[in-house]
């Protein structure tokens, strides 16, 4: 199989026989990601497709980070407006192509639209709902554990959120792309 | 609306914000959009399992807010693995 193509997902996408080994996940995608999308306009998932059957995706949705409560000697030299960020919900690949760097790729895309969300509203970093087993990959790649009062994702088991500031992304690209990503 | 009737509440000062701004700039009357509101994010509740949402608004803890601050101030480098994941990415061109 060609390495397959990422983009947003379509209605017509072949997702109910997409299996990554969670439920959940699989549900997610088959019943409520294209609603997210196209309906509720609360997210939008990226696909990468064999053909039209999904083998990977990645759900984001845009979101803040608030500081309402924290007194204003920690507030420190933080704005007190919400600070924007995309946050990375869901990542799954499907089990039959799993350690082919796929799920590596949906992230990239996912970090590749955080910048386009920096160019044309406002984004100060990515944040991530981090299963417990993919804390260390998510730490790899530069990603810091953040602690929540309220906001955390549902999604079972309890995931971890981490940051990661937007600049980190960029000098990840370097000059690759010279601010432009499409 | 038919027979309105006066409530109150107490939000944050960010909600607040968010409401007199948003009012400002659309001349949509609060009380409009505050109605508006609440139809669709019941209805959103309705329609998804509390898994499948994802929350907008995450409010920090004074741990949380050092954390974000630090990172913003002071960026960290791209770590290697971050590196070799966007040299992954297609050129734009190409996608």
């Amino acid at each position: 199989m060609a390495e397959p193509a990422i983009r947003r997902l379509l209605a017509t996408d072949d997702t109910p026989r997409f299996r990554c080994g969670d439920e959940d996940y699989d549900l997610f995608l088959q019943r409520y990601a294209g609603q997210n999308q196209d309906r509720l306009f609360v997210g939008a998932t990226y696909v990468a497709c064999d053909g039209s059957l999904v083998v990977g995706y990645v759900t984001v949705a845009v979101g803040q980070l608030d500081r309402d409560d924290v007194p204003s000697e920690v507030r420190g030299g933080l704005p007190r407006y919400p600070l924007p960020v995309l946050r990375l919900a869901r990542l799954a690949v499907a089990e039959a192509i799993r350690g082919r760097g796929l799920g590596g790729r949906l992230a990239a895309h996912a970090f590749a639209v955080a910048l386009q969300v920096r160019a044309a509203a406002g984004c100060v970093g990515v944040v991530v709902d981090a299963l417990p087993s993919r804390i260390g990959f998510h730490s790899e790649l530069g990603f810091e554990e953040m602690e929540l009062k309220s906001g955390q994702s549902a999604i079972r088991p309890q995931p971890v959120s981490m940051f990661l500031p937007i600049a980190a992304v960029e000098a990840a690209l370097g000059s690759r792309y010279s601010g432009a990503v499409a | 609306m038919t027979h309105a009737i006066q409530i109150s509440a107490q939000v944050s000062a960010s909600a607040k914000q968010l409401l007199d701004e948003f009012s400002a700039v659309s001349g949509i009357k609060k009380n409009r959009i505050v109605e508006d509101a609440l139809w669709f994010y019941v209805r959103a509740r309705q329609e998804l399992p509390e898994s499948a949402m994802v929350p907008a608004r995450m409010v920090l803890t004074e741990r949380g807010a050092a954390l974000v601050e630090r990172s913003l101030a002071e960026p960290p480098q791209a770590t290697p693995s971050l590196v070799r994941l966007m040299n992954t990415l297609e050129p734009p061109d190409e996608a």
